[in-house]
């Protein structure tokens, strides 16, 4: 897209524009990947030795790995990971005065989705201070959560203030070697987020990576480790529905969740990375590994994605049911357009006896894309009555594009309750026409529908982000009709 | 892991040394140098995830080089039907019994063809040694009055690669019979069918997987429909031996039906894995699948079925099913229903189910003094039923159904 380029070349003379050159060098990793790289982004972030270890180790296993390209439904030229910087200190963002300076594209989606002006000028990078006063309702909410003896910060800053509590969760849900994309971030991950939720304690507000202390500057290699202590009750945002330029194409980032006795999470994303130009070219490879466990009894994580962004998307946030009469849940909307490729689902493993799992996962395809839904029940030998059901539909918006279910079951135990349905089809002819006799053109129809279709998944989401993510849905399929 | 797999691979290649050196063809050569760049299936492998063609290393074979006399009648279904018998891989004349119409009974010859080896491991090495099959042709217009049984007898240590080629010309009609003995637990049956469906041409095709002793056995079926045929095919492994049934149904023509029916019902450590793909290439056509697992001991079932429909394909229905009952704690179900769909205007839907029997059920037929053995029996009795039920052979019917009550007699097996 040409104006991507053209932000591009704005974000990098911009930098020039305003000065700030100071030390550029000094603050890149040198391009490529090797242990000394490791050690750089080790001492970058004044980490203790065993953190520097433990990357190590990581990256040792990952030299051993191979990338997983036959199995995903997924096409994609070969990423050279010696020619990515691994590590840049969090660079200035463009400085504007006003709103006229930015992208006109960018703000006629912003009004789409409704996001306030001030909003607005916060994300398309105009002064802070101009907008405003963020500090204050940072401290604020700060006070508050810590009054709580919640702990919410950067990951860098939970290596160095509790060491213990990292050490004894970081890799415990991913283990460094779990697959390419999960070594490679534990190797080389720049910052996240690191939250905990003390003991009964209900945590009062939606924690969101919004307001996340260190700024709102998602890496590349995004690291967040979230434990809910028993009894504890979390929800949390990450993303927003504001479609986020970056120029790293690749980002693999790792979410660990750990839910103790008694404790709930609840994890909700919206991911709109850019996907690319109608012809495809450009555009984000996401390569996440989401996963939480639920380690004690009567433990709940809910996953809640709606997925319209990146160019390529791999990713399938899972449920460790190890605790007797834990829940799961994974509720879904990914959709592909232009030329687009998502292959995401879920993992629900029941360990534990009378694990219940629920899997709802609405796939929407349109243009040239390829959007597949890729998902594993596993019951384990102990697993006494487990229960899963799960449903996956797929829309297909045109005749040029793929929809696909690739679901695994894997059943050990007598006692279990498996389900597993799936549908494809189209928008019906009829329901297009009922909406045209009333009046209701036929972009607003489909719009209309493709909310209906979602709303099982939609309703999981949090009041605001809902809304928010309902226009998204409208934004994202915006000529696709026909 | 490397090594590991080279050494089966040079096992099995010497295994054959002797017996390829007798008739070195061209071809041969060929498939063998193919075989030497495949690997030998493993777990890492996405079509072979569940599936560990682990007796390749545990036993020796040969390659059968005369045709046994055995005794065949406790093998035929029906005595009335004709049949077709291949013991150890080699074919036998004498016992045959073949249809008047379809005199053109032939040997398959060995060829240079694309399609005759390069699908798989199996499928090269079944051309590399390949023994004996037969070129069967039903002639445009045909009905072939009776069914034709195909009969693989393994007696011992044999590996019988047997390539069959069934065509169904135009308007022709036919049903066929193919079933799997064995008295040896270290045979190995290496089936290759190739089918063809012709315009309006109708075949039943049944699969009886009935092996007496615990031997191995690969199936690879394709089959390519013209405009309006009808294929059918029912797969029931009932027998002792492992199991890998690949099936790949290519629609290649509008107005198709294709219905791919099964039933398995492993026992002991007994590892059935069902793989199915129906490709829709041409608008119109209907697919109907339906399999059902009944598992017992520390028995494995896998099932794998695809459904593609490519981008011309619209107007496609396509459904797909697969339901296990587990009746121990000790058996094992991999279920993956999957659909690939690129056209728009298709109604496409699949299910998958795992449990044990219905509880209420069980109940309500103990509570009308039924005792809980005889209502097991029933309620799995039923569950089979659903795929027997649209078998039209009332001999094949027969015998699933006899197999089933006989088999949980003495009570269903933990």
């Amino acid at each position: 897209m040409p104006e991507e380029n053209e932000i591009l070349d704005e974000h990098l003379s911009g930098e020039y524009k305003y000065g700030f050159v100071s030390n550029i060098e000094s603050e890149k990793a040198p391009i490529g990947l090797s242990e000394d790289t490791i050690r750089f982004i080790s001492q970058k972030k004044n980490e203790p030795e065993w953190m520097l270890e433990w990357r190590l180790k990581a990256f040792r296993h990952w030299l051993t790995m191979k990338e997983p390209t036959h199995w995903p439904h997924l096409t994609y030229p070969n990423i050279d990971f010696q020619q990515i910087y691994y590590y840049a200190a969090p660079k200035q963002k463009p400085q504007y005065n006003s709103l006229d300076e930015v992208d006109p594209e960018l703000l006629r989606t912003f009004e789409k989705l409704g996001i306030s002006l001030d909003e607005q000028k916060r994300l398309s990078g105009i002064a802070v201070d101009a907008v405003i006063d963020s500090v204050s309702v940072k401290t604020t909410f700060r006070e508050k959560l810590s009054e709580m003896g919640i702990i919410f910060c950067s990951f860098s800053e939970a290596v160095r203030e509790y060491p213990d509590l990292v050490k004894q969760y970081l890799g415990s849900v991913v283990p460094p070697a779990d697959n390419f994309y999960a070594a490679l971030n534990s190797a080389v991950f720049s910052d996240g987020s690191f939250c905990y939720i003390p003991k009964g304690v209900r945590c009062p507000m939606e924690l969101s990576t919004y307001f996340r202390i260190n700024e709102a500057n998602t890496g590349q290699f995004e690291r967040t480790l979230l434990i809910a202590d028993e009894g504890a009750y979390v929800s949390y945002l990450e993303g927003c529905t504001a479609p986020m330029r970056d120029e790293n194409q690749l980002h693999a980032a790792v979410v660990e969740l750990v839910a103790l006795k008694d404790a709930e999470i609840k994890y909700s994303t919206v991911q709109n990375w850019y996907p690319g130009n109608k012809e495809g070219k450009g555009g984000i490879y996401n390569f996440v590994t989401k996963r939480g466990i639920c380690l004690g009894d009567y433990s709940k994580i809910s996953w809640t994605q709606v997925e319209t962004g990146s160019a390529v998307t791999w990713k399938y946030p899972s449920c460790i049911l190890k605790g007797n009469y834990s829940i799961g849940e994974f509720y879904s909307v990914a959709v592909t357009n232009n030329y687009q490729q998502a292959d995401t689902g879920t993992k629900m493993i029941h360990i534990g006896k009378n694990t219940k799992s629920t899997i709802v996962s609405k796939g929407i395809s349109a243009g040239f894309s390829n959007n597949s839904y890729r998902g594993l029940v596993a019951i384990q030998k102990g697993a006494e009555n487990a229960r899963n059901y799960t449903q996956c539909d797929s829309l297909l918006m045109s005749d040029k594009c793929g929809a696909h279910t690739f679901p695994y079951i894997e059943v050990k135990n007598k006692t279990a309750k498996v389900e597993h349905e799936a549908t494809t089809s189209k928008i019906g002819e009829d329901q297009l026409f009922y909406c045209n006799q009333r009046g209701i053109n036929n972009e607003k129809a489909i719009a209309l529908i493709v909310n209906g279709y979602c709303k099982e998944v939609l309703n999981q989401l949090p009041m605001e982000f809902a809304v928010e993510a309902q226009k998204l849905l409208e934004v994202s399929l915006e000529g696709s009709v026909g | 892991m490397t090594t590991v797999a080279a050494t089966v691979k040079d096992k099995i290649l010497t295994i054959f040394k002797n017996a390829s050196a007798k008739s070195n063809t061209a071809y041969r050569k060929e498939a063998l140098e193919y075989l030497q760049n495949l690997e030998v299936p493993h777990s890492r492998m996405e079509n072979w995830k569940y599936t560990r063609p682990a007796f390749l290393t545990k036993n020796n074979y040969e390659l059968a080089s005369e045709i046994k006399n055995i005794d065949i009648s406790p093998y035929l279904l029906d005595a009335t039907y004709y049949h077709l018998v291949f013991i150890n891989g080699l074919y036998s004349e004498k016992e045959s019994v073949l249809p008047a119409v379809a005199k053109d009974i032939l040997l398959v010859e060995l060829k240079n063809s694309d399609n005759f080896f390069n699908k798989n491991f199996f499928t090269t090495l079944n051309a590399a040694y390949f023994t004996a099959g037969l070129n069967i042709h039903i002639p445009s217009g045909i009905k072939l009055d009776k069914p034709l049984q195909i009969i693989h007898l393994s007696t011992h240590n044999y590996i019988a690669n047997v390539h069959h080629v069934i065509t169904v010309e135009k308007n022709a009609k036919a049903e066929i019979l193919i079933t799997t003995h064995s008295l040896s637990e270290n045979a190995f049956l290496n089936i290759f069918t190739e089918i063809e469906c012709k315009e309006n041409a109708t075949l039943t095709a049944h699969l009886l997987q009935l092996e007496e002793s615990e031997s191995s056995q690969y199936n690879y079926i394709n089959c390519r429909q013209e405009q309006n045929s009808v294929f059918t095919i029912n797969t029931f492994s009932l027998g002792k031996s492992w199991i890998r049934n690949d099936l790949d149904i290519v629609i290649n023509g509008s107005h198709c039906e294709a219905n791919l029916y099964g039933a398995y019902l492993p026992q002991n450590n007994q590892h059935i894995d069902n793989h199915t793909l129906v490709k829709h290439l041409k608008p119109h056509s209907v697919s109907n699948e339906l399999y059902k697992g009944v598992l017992t001991h520390r028995s494995t079932g896998v099932f794998n079925g695809k459904v593609l429909v490519e981008k011309n394909a619209q107007k496609t229905n396509a459904y797909q099913s697969n339901s296990n009952i587990l009746l121990s704690n000790d058996a094992t179900v991999y279920s993956k229903p999957e659909l690939e769909i690129y056209a728009d205007d298709v109604k496409c839907s699949h299910g998958s189910t795992t449990g044990q029997i219905d509880e209420e059920a069980l109940f309500y037929l103990q509570s009308r003094g039924i005792s809980k053995d005889s209502a097991m029996r029933l309620l799995v009795q039923a569950f089979v039923a659903d795929v027997t039920k649209s078998l039209s052979n009332q001999t094949v019917k027969t015998y699933v159904e006899e197999y089933v009550s006989d088999r949980f007699m003495n009570g269903y097996a933990q």
